[in-house]
């Protein structure tokens, strides 16, 4: 057996564990529904925010309702600033909702938190810290103890295949390195929730793909619930549980398509008639509403 | 490596030209004041006179040019790490920038040599007082930098750091701090200069010694050759400060472009 059957053996194992567990919980209404699972990891409850700028006033999002169960990956997909970063602002504590509330773990949301971890588009690691540094920032700053820390470094600069690189200002690495630094260092607090604004829009398509089975692979290693926002329907396909297409803006919810392919770490499934089916659909939804918007 | 060595080449190059410059513009004031006396002696002492002046004083002169050199460092060092600090607390607490803006706004404009009559009435002419203006000079220009800086810091930064547990304070010490030394650098150069021209004017207006002083009193004389065997003290002195902090900066800004490119 290869390596790469191996893991998606244990990840499709993995994945049908967390439906029976999802599955016993929501027995009761004789469903196994996702959506109606009684405690949701992620909710927005009619959740509107409008900004002032000097030319006015301008609603980014509106009466939004969005749930996301624990341990699902949930991708936002919509036109260019439709307000899906608005969204993924909102849950990370960046931004407070106008109207509405944003709730995780049935608690407002009254700031950010270590919890949940945000990963931005743009490169946000720390180039005055060397890669090791970076990836202890999260535990240095939540107080942990300098053993602990260290283990915890070692064991992301692996995971990541980083080790090589752990006195390295990020200044000497590739954009496709950088990410990762990014990505383990969001990992390092082992948070609850990623909140993930197109981080790999900046890559090259292989660096691209890399990326999002590393980022599957960390999804594997333990809980994790995922919120990602993406322009790119096929990474959306790839890794989501769940898709969900955004109207222009004010943004609200215009499809919420359940992913019911095949879940393996093979990049060469993106080329598969299911898949590229699906996608055409969503690329429908999408054109739809624009034309909508536009009329 | 070849590009490493071509890189090694050009610098050495670069550095003999400089060379070049000064040594042309030795020549020039050579030729100019002994070789073909364009201008007489009093006017501007040529190179022989100044050197025989540095060898008939050497024995207070190297006093004289610590004791500037001290105080200069006192000023610049005190001054520039306070102005650092309030700049830091100014933007991190607005009470606190609400409270000391309208004063250090008005104060900014006033150039601190205009200050030196009062502080030789408040002070004397004791290191206290000159020490206290070159540093209030170095106070002024490292707050608004600083102020600036944090101003410019990208907000991601910050957001990351939110988002990985970090609190406001833990952020300003290990964000907020590392990430404005970059933009400090120019303020840091220019505080070190203002220090030099500060503390040479007060020594002028009212001191016991220092290079100014020196240069006040052989002024009662025409004394010109000890002047500007002064000058030139103060210009060697002010080049190897600069050298020695661009050492230091060079240190704190290893993570930087600049300093890549320059490897």
């Amino acid at each position: 057996m290869t390596d790469k059957s191996n893991d998606s053996e244990k990840l499709r194992q993995r994945r049908s564990c967390a439906t029976i567990a999802r599955g016993t919980k929501s027995e009761s209404a004789g469903t196994l529904e996702i959506q109606d699972s009684s405690s949701p990891k992620i909710e927005l409850v009619g959740v509107s925010k409008t900004f002032t700028t000097p030319q006015g006033s301008v609603k980014a999002l509106d009466e939004t309702n969005l749930r996301v169960a624990t341990n699902e990956i949930v991708c936002l997909v919509g036109p260019s600033g439709c307000g899906k970063s608005t969204l993924l602002n909102l849950v990370a504590g960046f931004l407070a909702p106008s109207e509405g509330a944003v709730l995780v773990d049935a608690t407002p949301v009254l700031g950010p938190g270590a919890e949940r971890a945000v990963v931005f588009q743009q490169d946000s690691v720390f180039p005055w810290l060397t890669v090791a540094q970076n990836l202890a920032y999260g535990p240095n700053a939540r107080g942990l103890p300098p053993g602990e820390v260290s283990s915890i470094v070692e064991r992301l600069l692996s995971l990541v295949g980083l080790a090589e690189y752990r006195d390295f200002f990020p200044l000497r690495l590739s954009g496709g390195m950088k990410k990762r630094v990014d990505l383990a260092r969001a990992y390092a607090n082992r948070p609850a929730i990623m909140l993930m604004d197109e981080p790999f829009g900046a890559l090259d398509v292989l660096t691209k793909e890399k990326m999002q089975i590393e980022l599957l692979r960390l999804w594997q290693e333990e809980a994790l619930t995922i919120l990602f926002v993406t322009h790119d329907i096929e990474e959306a396909l790839f890794i989501g549980d769940r898709v969900i297409v955004m109207t222009p803006r004010p943004a609200r919810v215009a499809a919420d398509v359940t992913v019911h392919l095949e879940r393996e770490l093979d990049p060469r499934r993106k080329t598969s008639a299911d898949f590229q089916a699906l996608r055409q659909q969503l690329m429908d939804t999408l054109g739809q509403n624009e034309a909508e918007s536009a009329a | 490596m070849q590009a490493e060595e071509g890189i090694r080449q050009r610098t050495r190059r670069m550095r003999s030209i400089s060379l070049v410059s000064i040594v042309l513009a030795l020549v020039i004031w050579y030729m100019v004041t002994t070789e073909w006396e364009l201008v007489s002696s009093l006017k501007l002492p040529g190179p022989g006179r100044v050197l025989n002046t540095l060898f008939e004083v050497r024995s207070t002169i190297v006093q004289q040019a610590l004791v500037t050199l001290y105080r200069v460092s006192l000023s610049f060092l005190a001054g520039s790490a306070l102005g650092v600090l309030v700049g830091l607390v100014m933007s991190r607490f607005r009470v606190v920038y609400a409270l000391l803006e309208p004063a250090i706004e008005a104060l900014r404009p006033v150039p601190p040599i205009a200050l030196i009559p009062f502080f030789i009435l408040w002070f004397g002419i004791g290191m206290f007082g000159q020490v206290l203006l070159a540093g209030l000079g170095c106070f002024m220009v490292m707050v608004v930098s600083t102020i600036e800086a944090v101003r410019n810091v990208p907000r991601i930064y910050i957001q990351a750091a939110r988002s990985l547990g970090a609190e406001q304070d833990h952020i300003y010490r290990t964000i907020i701090l590392p990430a404005i030394v970059p933009e400090l650098i120019a303020g840091w150069r220019v505080a070190l200069a203002l220090a030099f021209g500060l503390m040479i004017a007060a020594e002028l207006m009212g001191a016991q010694e220092g290079i100014g002083f020196m240069i006040m009193v052989a002024r009662r004389s025409l004394n010109t050759h000890t002047i500007l065997l002064g000058i030139i003290i103060i210009g060697i002195e002010a080049a190897l400060a600069d050298r020695l902090l661009h050492i230091f900066t060079r240190r704190l800004t290893r993570w930087t472009e600049r300093d890549a490119e320059r490897q």
